[in-house]
């Protein structure tokens, strides 16, 4: 089994000097926010990501979950974790303080969803959809809403999931058939609804599904779709919630990886309809959702970035102790660390995992000073960039998380490949992230088709003035840098050459 | 997009090999700082080149990818 600690002193060198952490903190809501705090909160994270979520992380893995009696059972240990998370105050670290959160930046919490995912992504998977809920809610529910939901998801007594997927409406959205008819002040949802990440399990007392359906009077596509909250208890005219609401989950799917993550098929509204209600403006829910879905975006990288780390560190232990052949001109055998192939292997896992990882705080950090900067040139720049970024850590992080994980399992040999060493499973469960919050092929073409053309080019060339400006300091930096330079140079140039083309 | 991922991963790691180097002039800890160096090093001379052969990729374009009707495949 494989240990997991969390490379916070790296973590804490990222924030600081590649997520340009004092142009964050020289923000007013987070002028409060110091070295001291960060490294705080991240010591706290790393301990309860080590010694709390890593060691079930293989427990989900052989274990599972199923569904019995209408309901999805997951392994005892998570939820006594998920109790533990909730004590310590985790799943609202960077909410709204106004419902019970901490308000930390999205820059500092990132680095927490890795620690989460690397110890056990299935186990992240839960708390990482409610924060996409909180966030969804807090920007677009009204405020009878809002003072309903929040406070209960921040402190993670409800757990949030997030419903797009149907049979015929995968990738493309504009085909789904969910119905939500008035009634009342409410609604009436019917449908179904596929691949819903713990749509159903017992960790929490209530389960907040935010949902996408039509209304009977919506157009076609895209623009006919509303966003709707249906909590799986009904509330009584206390405003407790009490009865199940007409949401049943049918069956849970069978795997490569994420075991532990129940993949639900829900079905909605098969007693008449599931009760549900509005959240932002009628057949604008595809807008809301994807206030929800960046955010998510952001956190598959890190999940993806957490995985990387994970392998890379499993990889190293092994190389240290496995001995096998010789080194040149030595007598006696040495441990494979030693050998170059190995080391090129090492060296390429850990220096991709430190690039996605510097690629996902820096886009946290876009984030953070685009909402909730205060000077308006400045907000767009920042949002523009954090808009261009989003994808890119989506899928680039977890595209090279299919590499390093790929390579950890190389590195252990044949044991690799055998399920005790544990990098199986990294390999396994890293291998959805490129595929789900939209596949990468998805991405690239939001990154392509969208992002990089729409303002004629400018927010990709202002960055790449921005990345030349280290030409200097390099240069400066005299011999030691000098590959560094010559490299970065040309890579900008093939960049700039490649968006000239398609902007 | 592997491109860009590629290159923007070069640009953060050389940040930090030039903060790391500051830092070590400074007299840093050792251990830590010089593998800020050494792993910008090894990004620069082992993956940022990947950039070159995506950029040939994008350049070629589409042609050949869609060339084959459906039912050739």
């Amino acid at each position: 089994m494989t240990d997991y600690q969390a490379p916070v002193r790296q973590m804490k060198f990222t924030i600081e000097h590649l997520a340009d952490l004092s142009e964050v903190t020289a923000l007013p809501e987070f002028s409060s926010i110091d070295g001291d705090t960060i490294e705080a909160v991240l010591e706290e994270a790393a301990r309860f990501a080590g010694s709390v979520l890593a060691p079930i992380n293989v427990i989900g893995d052989r274990q599972g979950v199923e569904v019995v009696n209408d309901a999805v059972q997951v392994p005892g240990e998570f939820t006594d974790a998920y109790g533990q998370f909730c004590e310590a105050g985790w799943p609202g670290i960077a909410s709204n303080p106004e419902f019970g959160g901490q308000g930390l930046p999205k820059t500092v919490a990132l680095a927490c969803d890795e620690m989460w995912a690397a110890a056990n992504v299935s186990f992240a998977l839960c708390p990482e959809l409610s924060q996409g809920a909180i966030l969804a809610m807090d920007r677009h529910a009204t405020d009878d809403l809002k003072k309903a939901y929040l406070e209960k998801l921040v402190s993670g007594e409800w757990a949030g999931t997030m419903c797009l997927t149907e049979p015929q409406a995968g990738s493309d959205l504009s085909s789904l058939t969910t119905r939500a008819e008035p009634h009342g002040d409410a609604y009436r949802i019917t449908g179904r609804k596929i691949f819903i990440t713990w749509g159903d399990h017992p960790m929490s007392k209530n389960i907040v599904h935010l949902v996408l359906a039509r209304l009977p009077d919506a157009p076609a596509g895209t623009k006919g779709i509303s966003l709707f909250v249906v909590p799986k208890f009904r509330f009584g005219a206390d405003g407790v919630p009490g009865e199940l609401n007409d949401v049943r989950p049918v069956s849970v799917e069978h795997k490569l990886g994420i075991h532990a993550s129940p993949t639900c098929v829900l079905a909605f509204g098969d007693e008449g309809g599931a009760d549900g209600y509005l959240v932002g403006k009628p057949n604008e829910g595809l807008a809301a959702m994807f206030t929800m879905m960046n955010y998510m975006r952001l956190g598959v990288g890190a999940q993806g970035t957490g995985l990387a780390e994970r392998s890379y560190q499993a990889a190293v232990r092994y190389a240290r102790e496995r001995v096998q052949g010789r080194a040149a001109g030595e007598r006696g055998r040495v441990a494979i660390i030693r050998h170059p192939d190995v080391r090129r292997m090492l060296l390429t896992m850990r220096s991709l995992t430190q690039a996605a990882r510097a690629i996902c705080y820096y886009t946290a950090s876009c984030l953070d000073r685009g909402y909730h900067g205060t000077d308006a040139e400045a907000v767009a720049r920042w949002q523009a960039r954090a808009d261009l970024m989003t994808p890119i850590a989506k899928a680039w992080c977890t595209e090279i998380a299919q590499e390093v994980t790929e390579l950890g399992v190389q590195v252990h040999g044949g044991m690799g490949y055998v399920e005790e060493t544990g990098v199986a499973q990294f390999y396994r469960d890293a291998r959805i992230a490129s595929i789900y919050e939209g596949t990468n092929g998805i991405q690239a073409i939001d990154l392509v088709g969208r992002k990089l053309v729409r303002d004629g080019g400018a927010t990709i060339s202002a960055f790449v003035t921005d990345m030349r400006s280290v030409d200097a300091p390099l240069a400066n930096a005299g011999e030691e840098l000098a590959v560094v330079r010559r490299a970065l140079a040309q890579a900008l140039d093939e960049l700039v050459q490649c968006s000239t083309l398609i902007t | 997009m592997m491109l860009m991922g590629t290159a923007i991963g070069g640009w953060q790691l050389a940040r930090g090999a030039l903060v790391a180097a500051e830092q070590l002039a400074a007299g840093g800890d050792r251990g830590f700082l010089e593998t800020q160096v050494v792993t910008a090093k090894f990004y620069a001379e082992h993956v940022l080149p990947r950039c070159t052969a995506h950029a040939a990729a994008v350049r070629a374009g589409s042609s050949s990818t869609m060339a084959l009707a459906a039912e050739q495949f």
